[in-house]
């Protein structure tokens, strides 16, 4: 149905997927011509750049095409009363509000930020074997469930202020944040930005299987901590909003 | 009339604290990445495409606040007047529609001169030491943001008024919007770009709206390059200014009033 209904305006549907390229063509550019006037980013290449903007692109194509087009509704949804009747219905209420929608052209998008991870990873000197691409599909994922649920959580609180945009917005710069090197990063901000924020953790980490392969398992670890901290503090966030909310229409 | 209007306008803006709050965090958000990513490069080197490490600081402090002020915006009530007939109501009034939407831009302006004297002690206070300002030209400066305001003003109400034949400029503004961070220097210093992608850069006005003005802070423009950026400035303003006139005029010949 998703599908039938994106397609309904095809001029529409073609201009976002070619947008969505054309940004990450975009982002790839920056960092090409970044690196005309340097040599290295820290300890990081152009390659390995590149390598972090594909990761990026991957995990952000993928949130904002399944999960993001729903979370970013749900503030919506409180301010014009549609929430209380999803509340009425005999199904978990997050997982109703966070699939609803599917962008097809964001996820053809994808296939951008893939093609040239692929090939920069052939062209460098980097791992690539069937056990390195399954790592880094779980890292991808976990990341993407790390973005889903920050974001989740943020949107609740629209049951208590009703009004969070400038949150939601505020958020999301900072999370645009994650297209640079971790090394740019250190002390207690690295810190700020892999366990409060977590900004490193989006792209960083699933790049960092080819950049920093020996790094894989403390990631991989911390990413699990992060899920499951970030999903119980999540659940807290939504009784106590689902209590405090009295409804707007 | 307009000074009331004016009063109006910045007292709407200035109503939602809680988004002004965000807005100043995320200032500091945005550059302190720029701050630590450019820390990071300059552990390597002592010049990037002519600029110190303080330049560049400076160069960033400064985007983030002026591309703020000086980004094109869509006057979407421009279409949505043209849609819905409200545009009758300003043509039967004493009042200049052109003149609405400058003083409504005017506020907005205000409100960002107001936000940046908040957050110009803090600045100095926490990255005093990284930035260096130019007080060199800055009388030219003045002259430059002064006149900017006005340029940035008509670029928007030109495209917006585009909305006389196509409804809405939504399309239009996603692609300015799009370039604009690279035309006017705002994620990198136009120096960093090869040279006949610059030059493509200067056959808009977008870079005199916040790379031109950054040159200027960070002492390296002479006076006669900013003489010739002021003459190109204003080259650019009666451009949009002329344009703006000339399509409201044709604009409201078309105008049929429906919806009122």
């Amino acid at each position: 149905m998703n599908w039938k209904r994106e397609l309904n305006f095809k001029t529409t549907f073609l201009l976002k997927i070619i947008t969505q390229i054309a940004y990450f063509i975009v982002n790839v550019l920056l960092y090409s011509f970044l690196f005309m006037n340097i040599n290295t980013i820290g300890s990081w290449s152009e390659i390995d750049c590149i390598i972090l903007i594909c990761a990026n692109g991957i995990v952000n194509g993928l949130y904002n095409s399944i999960l993001g087009i729903n979370v970013l509704k749900i503030s919506d949804y409180v301010n014009n009363g549609t929430l209380d009747n999803i509340l009425s219905k005999p199904i978990s209420t997050p997982f109703f509000l966070s699939l609803r929608y599917i962008s097809f052209s964001g996820l053809i998008s994808i296939l951008a930020p893939v093609y040239l991870l692929s090939s920069k990873i052939s062209e460098g000197n980097y791992p690539s074997n069937f056990y390195t691409f399954t790592m880094f599909i779980l890292l991808v994922s976990a990341a993407v469930l790390i973005k889903y649920i920050f974001f989740l959580t943020i949107s609740f609180l629209s049951l208590i202020l009703v009004e969070t945009s400038a949150v939601e917005d505020f958020f999301s710069k900072i999370m645009n944040a994650s297209k640079y090197p971790e090394v740019i990063f250190s002390g207690i901000w690295k810190n700020l930005f892999i366990f409060v924020l977590p900004v490193i953790v989006i792209a960083n980490f699933p790049a960092s299987i080819f950049i920093q392969p020996e790094n894989m398992f403390k990631n991989l670890i911390i990413m699990f901590f992060l899920i499951s901290i970030f999903s119980t503090i999540s659940m807290l966030i939504w009784k106590y909003s689902l209590k405090q909310y009295t409804g707007v229409n | 009339m307009y000074l009331t209007l004016l009063k109006i306008k910045l007292k709407n803006i200035t109503a939602y604290k809680f988004n002004n709050f965000f807005n100043i965090a995320s200032y500091f958000f945005s550059f302190i990445i720029f701050m630590f990513l450019w820390n990071t490069i300059f552990k390597d080197t002592d010049n990037v495409a002519g600029y110190s490490h303080r330049m560049i600081i400076t160069y960033y402090a400064f985007s983030i606040i002026l591309s703020r002020i000086y980004l094109p915006v869509e006057f979407v009530n421009i279409g949505n007047d043209i849609r819905t007939g409200e545009l009758s109501n300003f043509l039967i009034k004493p009042v200049s529609y052109c003149m609405y939407y400058m003083t409504s831009f005017i506020s907005f302006v205000l409100f960002n001169i107001i936000f940046l004297i908040i957050l110009s002690p803090f600045l100095i206070i926490f990255f005093g030491d990284y930035i260096n300002i130019s007080v060199q030209n800055i009388y030219f400066l003045i002259l430059i943001l002064f006149i900017n305001v006005f340029l940035t003003f008509f670029i928007s109400y030109f495209f917006s008024l585009i909305s006389f034949w196509t409804e809405q400029t939504g399309g239009i503004f996603s692609v300015l919007f799009f370039i604009y961070p690279f035309f006017a220097g705002t994620f990198l210093p136009l120096e960093l770009f090869p040279e006949n992608i610059q030059n493509i850069f200067y056959k808009t006005p977008l870079p005199y709206l916040v790379y031109y003005p950054l040159t200027i802070i960070n002492g390296k423009a002479s006076q006669s390059s900013i003489l010739t950026a002021l003459q190109v400035i204003l080259i650019w303003l009666f451009i949009f200014w002329t344009g703006s006139i000339i399509l409201y005029k044709k604009g409201i010949k078309k105008y049929s009033g429906y919806g009122i």
